[in-house]
């Protein structure tokens, strides 16, 4: 067996016992594995969030990019710099407000609730199940490249292996105290990242020898307009480019799930100061690799190997195992919460509502590991046959999925009279543009990227479907607390702890029936 | 007139409650109202099924709220005792046990079948079974002239604001 091989075998093995080890000082019974997290702070959550939501795009999609087309890739760097904080900031405390009031568990099944519409749900389900698929099949795509590369197998059978490795992490990964371990990995590969970083600018004379040796290999590279200025004067594609990333987390299902189970709108504050600074100091990396790899590996044949190359370049041997391990792990990690959201989508909010009010916890089960066994099949397939690269993967599931979602979320929480028909055509037409404008390519034709259309068109949806839509009778007596917060002082909002919201209402009404309040003695 | 009850007797008393809103919220003026006692049903679970590497074999608990039927996990039982309480500063249960049950398996089953990572549901069966009060102070705040209530947990001094006025 190869080296590599084992010390991926042997990081799994660490990730498992590092997994057991805080599972097991946190609680002997389960019901701390299912609170998932509750007393974890704004540092654990915002680290694990970013690390877990950023693997297979981050390392090989887009390098790939900035290997192929320079400084132009930076784009999208920009926007993902800004896009945990613009998610948090727009949506955060918002959200959690309104799914408050809403009690409602799904991204999903909080969107008919709040526009009391069972078609949004049924649309917005679909939507979801088809480009989680999408996003996750990337994962795929990237776990059989990453496992190639550590144990020496063909691409096909490494494939196989990752995959048939996800799925069954992902269905029978009992106790793993997931959050800890993404949390350790989030680390090694900030740190493997940067390492391989530092050593490439030691290599080439930093930042000004990196450019010389770029301008003189084709100065095109170093323009914003991408290799041989292909996009000069395309405001329409580079500002799709900056706001996918910017503004597209709001319409992830995976993403938004997590407002509406913060504990306090405290914790959002803390959240957005860690993604801040975790999002500067490692978002940026990858893409300055690929500007590396146009000097360094001028013949590598598939641009999505850059760090994979790179890492055995300047750490051959263990180091660069326990970077792609880290990576490898992260890939599933990634994969496996993107495919339990499908898995409970479809099991909750199609199944277990529209087809069998009375389905059985097991029968729950059984369709959610269906679902997950079916992405992985028909993921394989994709991946085998006609694998499309990670990066053009990701940005149309990532589209579709932002193009779907964004303007209902947002019109959710800052729109008391955004209804039922208005949002479901911004889902529809936000999310169709964006299929058709990718697989027509109609990017070249009119200079306009498939998600800042798929955008306008979802804005026009809404315009356009909003007048003959009724919004909920109710809406207008909340939206005042959703937007403000609730009646207390400033300091006190911040710290309301939603779980007693229930609690609060019936005591409300308890008290205003029994007048107990005059009689103080207990 | 009182009622027998089961309920908790480590609880912060009123200046404590007081003292703690005003760390926090050093403007207002916080003045306790009452305490009320909010009925739960408290529920424990013996889990068994079989797993990857080898068998589970767990506890698992949850409440369910007595007036609306939310149910809810918890970490560790509640320690109870019995005490006389003021009817009045009792509220009255909505649901009865027999229904609790039922929601209480069906909130389990979800929970598990939502977060767990199982290839299997797990058999679950119900071994304990309490209705049990838990105390909430009533605290009116006062900031600039303005009123505001809240409810806080007098076991862990969490807080949420109430429409009373």
């Amino acid at each position: 067996m190869k080296l590599d091989t084992i010390i991926f075998l042997v990081y799994l093995a660490g990730l498992l016992v590092v997994g057991t080890y805080f599972t097991r000082k946190a609680s002997k019974s389960v019901d701390q594995y299912l609170l998932g997290g509750r007393s974890l702070g704004p540092a654990v959550t915002a680290l694990t969030m970013q690390s877990s939501s950023m693997s297979g795009y981050m390392f090989m999609g887009g390098p790939a990019l900035a290997f192929q087309q320079g400084w132009y890739a930076l784009w999208y760097a920009f926007g993902d710099a800004g896009g945990a904080i613009v998610n948090l900031s727009v949506l955060g405390k918002r959200m959690r407000r309104m799914s408050e009031r809403l009690g409602a568990l799904s991204p999903i099944e909080y969107l008919e609730k709040r526009f009391e519409s069972p078609a949004i749900r049924i649309v917005g389900s679909v939507i979801s199940i088809i480009f989680l698929f999408g996003y996750v099949f990337a994962q795929f795509i990237a776990s059989g490249k990453a496992l190639e590369q550590l144990t020496g197998l063909s691409y096909s059978t490494a494939l196989l292996i990752g995959v048939g490795v996800i799925i069954s992490y992902t269905v029978t990964g009992g106790y793993l105290a997931v959050v800890w371990t993404d949390f350790i990995q989030g680390i090694i590969m900030v740190i493997g990242v940067v390492g391989i970083a530092i050593m490439g600018f030691i290599h080439l004379g930093g930042l000004s020898g990196l450019n010389e040796q770029i301008a003189a290999i084709d100065p095109s590279y170093l323009s914003p307009w991408g290799k041989d200025l292909a996009y000069i004067g395309q405001w329409g594609v580079v500002l799709g480019a900056v706001l996918i990333y910017s503004i597209g987390y709001m319409g992830l299902p995976h993403v938004v799930v997590r407002h509406m189970s913060m504990k306090s709108t405290k914790t959002v504050k803390g959240a957005i100061l860690y993604a801040a600074t975790w999002n500067q100091l490692f978002v940026f990396t990858p893409y300055l690799l690929g500007f590396m790899a146009i000097v360094l590996l001028p013949e590598l044949n598939d641009p999505e190997m850059v760090i994979p190359t790179l890492a055995y370049e300047f750490f051959p041997g263990i180091m660069a195992a326990i970077l792609l391990s880290a990576v490898m792990a992260a890939i599933m990690s990634t994969s496996d919460s993107i495919l339990m959201q499908a898995g409970t989508i479809l099991s909750r909010d199609i199944y277990l509502r529209f087809i069998d009010k009375k389905a059985s916890d097991n029968k729950m089960v059984n369709i959610s590991r269906l679902c997950i066994l079916a992405a992985g099949v028909i993921g394989v397939i994709v991946a085998v046959y006609q694998p499309p690269s990670v990066f053009s993967l990701v940005i149309f599931s990532f589209g579709v999925l932002g193009n779907s979602f964004i303007v209902p979320y947002v019109v959710s929480v800052y729109s008391k009279n955004a209804n039922n028909i208005g949002v479901l055509c911004a889902m529809i037409f936000g999310g169709v543009t964006n299929i058709f404008w990718t697989s027509l390519e109609l990017q070249e034709a009119t200079y306009l990227h498939p998600f800042l259309a798929g955008l306008i068109m979802s804005v026009l949806g809404m315009l356009v479907g909003n007048p003959f839509g009724k919004k909920p009778a109710w809406i207008e007596d909340i939206f005042p607390e959703v937007k403000k917060g609730y009646s207390v002082p400033a300091s006190l909002d911040k710290k309301v702890s939603r779980h007693l919201n229930l609690e609060a209402g019936n005591l409300g009404k308890y008290l205003k029936e029994t007048q107990v309040g005059e009689d103080f003695s207990r | 007139m009182t009622t027998p009850v089961l309920t908790s007797d480590h609880i912060f008393s009123d200046e404590e409650i007081c003292h703690f809103l005003k760390q926090m919220e050093k403007d207002s003026i916080f003045t306790p109202e009452c305490l009320v006692y909010y009925p739960y049903y408290f529920l424990e679970y013996e889990m068994k099924g079989k797993r990857w590497l080898g068998h589970v074999h767990k506890k698992i608990g949850c409440t369910i709220d007595s007036i609306s039927g939310v149910g809810s996990l918890i970490d560790t039982s509640p320690e109870l005792s019995e005490a006389e309480l003021k009817t009045n500063k009792v509220l009255d249960i909505q649901i009865p046990l027999s229904k609790a049950k039922v929601y209480g398996e069906r909130f389990i089953g979800r929970s598990i079948s939502y977060k767990m990572k199982i290839f299997r549901m797990p058999g679950i069966t119900l071994t304990k079974e309490s209705l049990f009060y838990r105390p909430y102070w009533i605290v009116k705040g006062m900031k600039k002239k303005k009123c505001f209530h809240l409810i806080v947990d007098a076991l862990t001094g969490e807080f949420h604001p109430v429409g009373y006025k």
